[in-house]
């Protein structure tokens, strides 16, 4: 993902904009690994082999996203691991 | 879940899309990538998504290859719900609208009458196309088209722009233009 897209994307849930980024690992402009996070409904949306994915609740696939956090646990912001939605890693572990 | 492989409504699409520049377009549903390739010529930016992780990863190898990704962004996304609205002067789409009682495949099964998730879409796009803006669509007469051209028209013009005949059903290319 490129920084440019943040321009544009809105929370697909209740539209709020812009998102917060969260990058774990990136490679020039692109982002390869981070969180897309929305401060009005609390939701994360990974971006993951550099490819946002921002499905509402009932489309999401709680196991591939939590191994996700796992791997980035350390540098997860502590409102995601507590209380994440609509996945929360704490009550996973 | 399977990416939708290009059909005969896809090749459709592909000419219509072909000739429509513009400034910033959002493709819903890349499937493999064939629509995807065109936009990438014909704007300046495209932002393309799908809800298929496995599509969206295909597009992006294809268009990888074709050294077109510069001015494009892969999402994965159900339609056009991510984004702020007036955003895109273009919105390309090639809806699944096989007539289903239910949601089974999601590449091909478009709901009650088969109209019923290219109405979703429209819908989603509207909020997300800039006024005067368009949105550009197939379907099928297989599918309840006029009731979903007369819905269209209540917000906005509908021109059809190309029609190719299949065996057992007719498909439409729609140009829909976004009146307020």
């Amino acid at each position: 993902m490129k920084h440019r897209l943040l321009k544009i994307l809105a929370c697909p849930i209740d539209k709020h904009h812009p998102l917060e980024l969260k990058e774990f690992e990136t490679d020039k402009e692109e982002i390869l690994s981070g969180l897309l996070l929305c401060s009005e409904c609390g939701r994360f949306y990974p971006i993951m082999e550099g490819i946002p994915s921002m499905l509402p609740d009932d489309l999401r696939t709680e196991k591939r996203e939590l191994e996700f956090l796992k791997v980035w646990r350390d540098k997860l912001p502590p409102e995601v691991v507590d209380d994440g939605r609509p996945f929360k890693l704490k009550s996973s572990e | 879940m399977e990416p939708y492989s290009p059909g005969e409504d896809t090749f459709l699409l592909a000419d219509m899309v072909n000739r429509y520049p513009a400034k910033i377009s959002l493709e819903i549903g890349v499937g493999r990538g064939l629509i995807t390739t065109i936009l990438a010529k014909m704007s300046e930016y495209v932002v393309g998504v799908d809800i298929s992780v496995d599509a969206t990863k295909e597009t992006g190898r294809v268009l990888a290859t074709l050294e077109l990704l510069q001015n494009v962004d892969l999402l994965i996304a159900d339609g056009a719900t991510p984004f702020t609205p007036e955003t895109f002067d273009l919105v390309v789409f090639n809806p699944p609208y096989l007539p289903s009682e239910e949601i089974v495949d999601r590449s091909v099964d478009g709901g009650t009458g088969g109209i019923s998730v290219p109405i979703q879409w429209f819908t989603a796009s509207l909020v997300v196309v800039k006024k005067a803006g368009k949105v550009l669509m197939v379907l099928s007469t297989s599918s309840k088209l006029e009731d979903a051209i007369s819905l269209f028209l209540k917000t906005c013009n509908v021109r059809i722009v190309a029609r190719r005949r299949l065996f057992f059903e007719e498909l439409v290319a729609l140009e829909i233009t976004k009146r307020c």
